[in-house]
């Protein structure tokens, strides 16, 4: 039931926000009535083999979406495909600096919960350093980055740091020359050991392996 | 065409964000005793039944086809194949105490009357297919306040029951001992224990019957502290002393909690608890394996396992994937000040020589942490094993029954 509230507030946000109106920017400032040059063909093409991206513009993006259990893996190699949690929520917050053209690093901060049989409520937060490149193929861009951190897992009183890594893809629309929004999904590879841990059997270390499905944009400071 | 924007410092901004994650990666940790992964996978959710939160009771007995247990006034009884528990009230004026012990076909409840001071043991008259229970008082004979019974039957043909009470002068406990002829026959205590072995003893904490023929040792009484036998007839009492074959010779630490003979491996295990307070302690279990070709038991203790707390109780589950399964419950953390309670004790032992190779453990019922009855905060007081099912008594009024398969827990149900 919960989903099914988190879902209905985040689809009424984004069917409510402007950045979503036909509207756009761009098509206002090409209609405005001022003469357009008279360029060459071959100047036009490559005005648009371009990046939109330069050095030093920054981007922020937020995403809500839908958090995907895949399956664990033990350290011997064996899998298992019954994690026994749920589906579940999840948010991201990114922020990145472009280095060059379209190459950008940046930091991310995402966070996820789902439930286990008796209800816990299992909570991870990687926190990640990634760099990311992004593919243009205006309007529409593939951002697709990798990043490593560590992840802030909870489960009750249990607590852990975990190493994380998540790879991401994502295919966005160029909405104007500041806004971007599009469908991001992350793979989630989190490193759970308990090697040298007195109270827990190294037996017990996982290898986590989820995904999460966001709707979400993108603001260019540029 | 390309302009460096001055809103941001790139490599300031990269350099924040490495030493963010540096300072991240340094103060790496973990806290708790369950791995989070691996938890979630066995964990099942936890079912109840119409017992929840009625009794707590340190005893459960099958009589026939019945389980049974009883708390405080009340007995309750259901079908083995069955859910729904039934209850009686026991005799008015008297509530059930630490003890309900049975077997084959009988069971017996002792209980107290704090008015009069005068504890009975009761039988519990139960046919094949009635729905009737009586309670049939057992002159005890002693007359003295019985703190804790011990019944101990092997066969159809010899059986000792052992009864602690407390004295009302010199500060201590004395145990009785009656041999029978049959279990099916009505108890009578009598003080047939030699007056010159009749010993105090610190609180008596559990006993074991071994039954391999071994020509000594037959019966174990585990105090906190101190080990005793008796032979099987029930007439002669010796304090024990455990001499490791290996190492030095040693007697039972700071703290025991539990002991138990496990036919299938022919071998005694006890725990053992080394150290002051609960928190600097270490646990250990002693393990006597019976040499019955040079007619001795052959005593080796584990490795520590650390943690502060101390094994308080045994089970055994025979299992293909493990030579030996013993459930111990873990049962205080000082660091946390709380109880808590039942977890698994998985302890490998070498297949030829048997001795214990290492401790591992892991809660259960996984999850139970947040269903309506808290197991984590709540001592174990005792275990009953029926089959590849295992019942867990626990102080805070929860009954659990867990089944096995393979090498995990499948499921639990608060009875």
């Amino acid at each position: 039931m919960k989903r099914y509230v988190l879902c209905y507030i985040f689809l009424t946000f984004i069917l409510a926000n402007p950045l979503f109106s036909q509207n756009n920017q761009i098509e206002s400032t090409q209609n405005d009535g001022v003469p357009q040059p008279d360029l060459e063909p071959e100047l036009r093409t490559a005005d648009i083999s371009i990046s939109k991206y330069a050095s030093g513009d920054a981007s922020l993006s937020l995403g809500l979406g839908l958090f995907v259990p895949l399956f664990n893996q033990t350290f011997e190699g064996d899998y298992i495909t019954d994690t026994r949690i749920t589906p579940g929520g999840a948010i991201f917050l990114e922020f990145d600096i472009f280095l060059w053209r379209a190459l950008s690093a940046g930091m991310e901060i995402s966070g996820m919960f789902a439930f286990t049989p008796n209800e816990r409520v299992l909570f991870m937060g990687p926190i990640t350093a990634h760099l990311k490149y992004t593919f243009q193929f205006y309007p529409v861009e593939v951002p697709v980055s990798l990043g490593l951190g560590l992840s802030l897992d909870s489960l009750g009183e249990l607590f852990k740091t975990d190493f994380a890594m998540k790879p991401k893809i994502a295919v966005t629309y160029r909405i104007d020359p500041n806004w971007i929004a599009g469908v991001y999904y992350s793979y989630w590879f989190i490193v759970q050991s308990y090697n040298n841990n007195p109270d827990i059997p190294n037996e017990d270390s996982r290898m986590g392996n989820f995904s999460d499905v966001s709707l979400g944009f993108t603001y260019v400071f540029n | 065409m390309y302009s460096t924007k001055s809103s941001f410092q790139v490599m300031p901004c990269l350099r924040v964000a490495f030493l963010f994650i540096v300072a991240l990666l340094s103060t790496a940790c973990s806290s708790g005793l369950d791995a989070i992964f691996a938890g979630i996978e066995s964990e099942v959710k936890v079912l109840t039944n119409n017992l929840n939160d009625k009794i707590s009771s340190f005893g459960m007995v099958k009589v026939g086809d019945y389980y049974i247990i009883a708390s405080g006034t009340r007995l309750f009884r259901r079908k083995v194949q069955g859910t729904n528990w039934s209850e009686w009230s026991i005799p008015s004026g008297y509530v059930v105490g630490r003890e309900l012990v049975g077997a084959g076909n009988e069971a017996y409840v002792l209980a107290t009357n704090e008015t009069e001071n005068k504890s009975k043991i009761f039988k519990i008259q139960t046919g094949v297919g009635s729905s009737s229970i009586e309670f049939v008082p057992v002159d005890n004979g002693i007359g003295a306040y019985i703190q804790k019974i011990l019944y101990v039957a092997t066969d159809a043909t010899s059986g000792t029951l052992l009864a602690q009470t407390k004295e009302s002068s010199g500060g201590g406990y004395k145990v009785y001992a009656n041999s029978q002829s049959t279990v099916a026959t009505p108890l009578s205590l009598s003080n047939s224990v030699d007056e010159e072995k009749k010993m105090y003893f610190p609180f008596l904490q559990d006993s074991a019957f071994i039954t391999e023929n071994i020509s000594t040792e037959r019966i174990f009484i585990l105090t906190e502290t101190q080990l005793y036998t008796m032979n099987a007839t029930g007439t002669q009492l010796t304090q024990y002393v455990v001499q490791e074959k290996e190492e030095d010779g040693s007697v039972i630490g700071s703290r025991s909690g539990g002991i138990a003979y496990i036919d299938a491996l022919k071998s005694v295990y006890i725990t053992d608890y080394r150290g002051s307070g609960t928190t600097s302690g270490k646990a250990y279990i002693w393990q006597g394996a019976i040499d019955s070709v040079n007619n001795e038991i052959v005593w080796t203790r584990s490795t520590a396992y650390s943690g502060s707390y101390f094994f308080t109780d045994f089970a055994y589950i025979e299992r293909s994937e493990e030579p030996l399964v013993l459930l111990g419950t873990r049962y205080k953390n000082a660091a946390i000040g709380r109880d808590w309670g039942f977890r698994e004790f998985v302890v490998r032992t070498d297949e030829n020589s048997r001795k214990v190779i290492n401790i591992n453990s892991f809660d259960v019922p996984r999850g139970s942490y947040y269903s309506s009855v808290n197991l984590d905060e709540s001592a174990v007081l005792g275990f009953y094993i029926d089959s590849d099912t295992i019942f867990v008594l626990t102080r805070n009024g929860g009954l659990w029954r867990g089944s096995y398969s393979g090498s995990r827990t499948v499921a639990w149900f608060l009875e």
